[in-house]
């Protein structure tokens, strides 16, 4: 079953196409990596999902409706998590509130905050704390919960941002390199906890630059270049396939390689 | 734990206050003004500190609410217990009218667009003379009307003592909701809207209804301290909504520090209890004021509370026992 | 038709004051991200600096503004350097702090040499004259002739000369700026000054007109601001289109809706340009 179907979108910034006419489909359940080279249109295409620009053209269907032209916290809200190239946590919160807030999202009424906490509020607040202490130990972070979220490691940040939009309870998880800027030694908890959660349950789509993890984790595989689809299918079929070499590496190596 | 005692123990001291100034009406005066302003600087926390959101309109709020319950009173001869609820919901109204579409707006084209609304409310208050009598401004402005008391009769608000005891009532009051926002989940979707809007966005949170919410509750605080001010000093002038008024209750919080908990109280209480122990002229006391001003900023960038080790602050959000 | 032309030369003065400020405030403000609130102000203490060199020091009206202007430079350069430099690192609001500080300073020494009545500045163009079948003063036409001429000097300078395009060039990418070569602190140095030289000249021409007063620059620099955002933060052309369109929209409307509710008339459309403009008309669209 498809849970995400994109056809023919498009994007321009002015006189530049960053996304031309791209489809493809991601099945509910799998690992969908997306990679291409720099400047392919990669996060431009998860910004188009996630509803931070409007498409200039196509359609975005999630679980069956179109989520073109709504809210980003609409979009979120509905079953889509994301993370960020640039690992964005709050640096000023700690780990645990990280992971509180997202999990805790908008249950609680502004004004019952500051004055009458109802059963009902405080039922909800013990589900967030418990919701979060969950995540936290999926994440492997449960002993860094108090430390503020600036002063810890670029990996363990990463997992707190994962952590973060795991609690939002999506269905679809859209993770933008979530092993960039650490040394490929290092990736293999984050690799770990990815296929945890896809085994959980939750639709991964994944932009990876590292050839390695990506190939490893994916079950299908989007090539982009210049905005376009240059190839769709599973890891060996990419590895081998021309225009993919060629678009990585240059004609001319891939005539010399004999490709 | 030993803060438990503290507090209690200021509590008692606050108390004790009209007894320890007795007659003197100066000393009274500076000791409500400066209760007022903690309450301005509480409410521009919330919104500035907390929020992040630099208003400058919410000196015309303070107005607001300070004009609806005066003229109410004076020119329609309604009692205070109604003055103050209409003058809240009238306060309430209008931040929803200017923050709605004011809240499009991003960064520093938000402030100037709160500024031109502050000034355009200043504007009207002194315009527009049939309602608010324009740049003379209202005079004889009531104290507010007497609360029955059970065993103990009537209390009146006539008396300085009474005033302050009234006054000190409300700003404990503001200090509590300051104090129940920062500590739940609310507070902490404020204070990670200011830090990165995009991101508490992409977690399914709608900023603009947050945003808009803030701007409201704080404003009708404005209001509420604008309608205390109102009663107390008995006469008001468009001057009192102005932008300047509003730049002092963020320099106060700044000063204390912005968005702590106890920063507005601290910058409130020194800028306006010192100077009082300064008997240099007023013009030589505003030089040094700016020389203050600006020597703290540089040298002090996060305020006072910026200078508390971390430990003896108050701890701010989620703090399981 | 004769108020009309009256009350279009009246606000084109006011405009050319209005867009000398604004324009060296979208320096300072849109380019530095500094919002001066301090900077007409500078422009006050620069005229009393006039002021007394033509009474106590016997100086004619141009030798004594091009010696304020100088003065105002320098001092620009001076408060730059001391007190915001030092500020780069710090959270947005303390610059609006500090500027809040100098205007507590400015005004107040002011008040403290000068005295706090209002002073009258001689200039020799206050003869009243008769053109097109409308009366002005000889000040009144120096004010939109000379702002004219400046704007479009500055104007021409941003554009053309190189110190111009570096300004350009640090405003929109500090770091590569300094990688190309470009001095960003002496460029600092230099906006600032100009900016303070703008706002010198603006008050110094106006001064002659209406009477100076130490807290003469509270309600210019408001409108200043408000000038700059819907110009488009940064932006020259909005900046000084901007401000001849509130002197208009101002003399316009005190000439024919009622002088008592120009102010609000104008600011009621400044409102809602921003709506419907939210980065103003020449600013970066988000």
């Amino acid at each position: 079953m498809e849970i995400l179907r994109v056809t023919e979108l498009t994007k321009s910034f002015g006189g530049l196409t960053a996304i031309e006419k791209l489809s493809f489909g991601v099945e509910k359940g799998n690992i969908f990596g997306i990679i291409g080279p720099n400047g392919s249109g990669k996060t431009t295409l998860f910004n188009l999902i996630h509803g931070f620009y409007r498409p200039t053209r196509g359609t975005i269907v999630f679980q069956g409706k179109t989520i073109v032209g709504k809210k980003i916290h609409e979009i979120a809200d509905s079953g889509i998590g994301r993370t960020f190239q640039t690992t964005t946590v709050f640096q000023e919160r700690t780990v645990y509130e990280n992971v509180f807030l997202a999990s805790a999202g908008e249950s609680f009424h502004f004004l019952s905050s500051i004055f009458w906490r109802s059963n009902k509020y405080q039922q909800t607040f013990l589900n967030s704390l418990e919701n979060t202490d969950r995540i936290l130990k999926l994440i492997e972070l449960a002993s860094l919960r108090d430390e503020l979220a600036g002063n810890i490691s670029q990996e363990a940040q990463k997992r707190v941002a994962i952590g973060m939009a795991l609690a939002t309870e999506p269905e679809l998880l859209l993770l933008d390199e979530p092993t960039g800027g650490i040394p490929i030694e290092e990736t293999e908890e984050i690799v770990n906890l990815i296929r945890k959660i896809r085994n959980l349950g939750t639709t991964i789509c994944l932009i990876e630059h590292k050839m390695k993890v990506v190939m490893n984790l994916a079950e299908r595989i989007l090539v982009l270049n210049y905005g376009r689809k240059i190839a769709e299918g599973d890891p060996k079929e990419i590895r081998n396939n021309q225009e993919v070499i060629k678009a990585y590496l240059g004609e001319d190596y891939a005539i010399a390689e004999g490709y | 734990m030993r803060y438990k005692y503290l507090w209690v123990l200021i509590f008692i001291f606050l108390l004790f206050i009209p007894f320890l100034v007795g007659n003197n009406k100066y000393y009274f005066h500076i000791i409500i003004m400066t209760l007022i302003w903690i309450m301005i600087a509480i409410s521009i926390n919330i919104v500035t500190g907390i929020a992040g959101l630099l208003s400058i309109a919410h000196g015309g709020f303070f107005g607001i609410g300070a004009y609806t319950s005066a003229i109410l009173v004076t020119q329609h001869g309604v009692s205070t217990y109604i003055s103050f609820p209409v003058s809240m919901f009238i306060t309430g109204a209008c931040s929803l009218v200017i923050g709605y579409p004011v809240l499009k707006l991003k960064g520093h084209y938000f402030a100037i667009g709160t500024l031109i609304y502050g000034i355009i409310i200043t504007l009207i208050l002194e315009k527009w003379e049939s309602l608010t009598k324009g740049p003379y401004g209202i005079i004889g402005i009531p104290p507010e009307d007497s609360f029955p008391l059970p065993f103990i009769g009537k209390i009146n608000f006539d008396s300085l003592a009474n005033q302050y005891y009234l006054i000190l009532i409300f700003t404990i009051a503001f200090y509590s909701i300051m104090s129940r926002l920062l500590k739940s989940p609310n507070g902490l979707i404020l204070l990670s809207i200011r830090e990165r809007e995009e991101l508490t966005e992409s977690l399914g949170i709608d900023i603009r209804k947050n945003k808009l919410i803030c701007f409201i509750v704080s404003s009708v605080m404005m209001g509420i301290a604008g309608a205390l001010y109102a009663h107390y000093i008995g006469y008001l002038s468009p001057e009192d909504s102005s932008i300047f008024m509003q730049f002092q209750g963020v320099i106060f919080c700044v000063i204390g520090g912005l968005g702590t908990l106890w920063g507005p109280i601290i910058g409130s209480v020194i800028l306006n209890i010192i100077p009082e122990f300064l008997h240099f002229f007023k013009e030589y006391r505003l030089v040094f004021l700016g020389v203050l001003l600006i020597s703290f900023v540089t040298f002090f960038p996060h305020g006072i509370m910026g200078l508390v080790p971390k430990s003896l602050s108050p701890k701010d959000i989620l703090r399981r026992e | 038709m004769q108020i009309l032309v009256q009350q279009i030369a009246n606000g084109l003065m006011l405009g050319s004051t209005y867009a000398l400020i604004a324009l060296g405030l979208t320096l300072i403000y849109g380019i530095m991200n500094i919002p001066n609130f301090a900077l007409a102000h500078q422009g006050v203490a620069a005229a009393y600096i006039t002021y007394f060199l033509m009474v106590a020091g016997k100086f004619d009206y141009w030798p004594a503004m091009a010696i304020s202007i100088l003065a105002a430079c320098i001092l620009g350069v001076v408060i730059e350097r001391c007190i915001f430099h030092p500020l780069r690192k710090s959270p947005p609001v303390n610059f609006f702090i500090s500027a809040l500080g100098l205007m507590l300073i400015l005004e107040n020494v002011v008040l403290i040499v000068a005295g706090g009545a209002q002073k009258k500045m001689e200039s020799g163009f206050g003869e009243v004259l008769t053109i097109f079948g409308f009366t002005t003063t000889g000040q009144r036409l120096l004010v939109i002739l000379i702002g004219f001429l400046l704007l479009a000097a500055c104007y021409l300078l941003i554009k053309k000369n190189k110190y111009g395009i570096a300004i350009a060039a640090t405003a929109q990418d500090p770091e590569g700026a300094q990688l190309v070569g470009i001095n960003t602190s002496g460029i600092h140095m230099l906006t600032f000054a100009i900016g303070s030289g703008l706002s010198a000249v603006a008050i110094n021409l106006i001064g002659p007109i209406y009477l100076i007063s130490p807290a003469m620059g509270h309600t210019p620099i408001a409108k200043a601001f408000v000038v700059v955002i819907l110009g488009g933060m940064g932006s020259i052309p909005g900046a000084v289109l901007g401000g001849y369109l509130l002197g208009l929209l101002e003399s316009l409307g005190a000439g024919y809706i009622s002088s008592d509710f120009a102010d609000l008339f104008s600011f009621l459309v400044l409102v809602i340009v921003l709506y419907f403009r939210p980065t103003g008309f020449f600013g970066e669209k988000q």
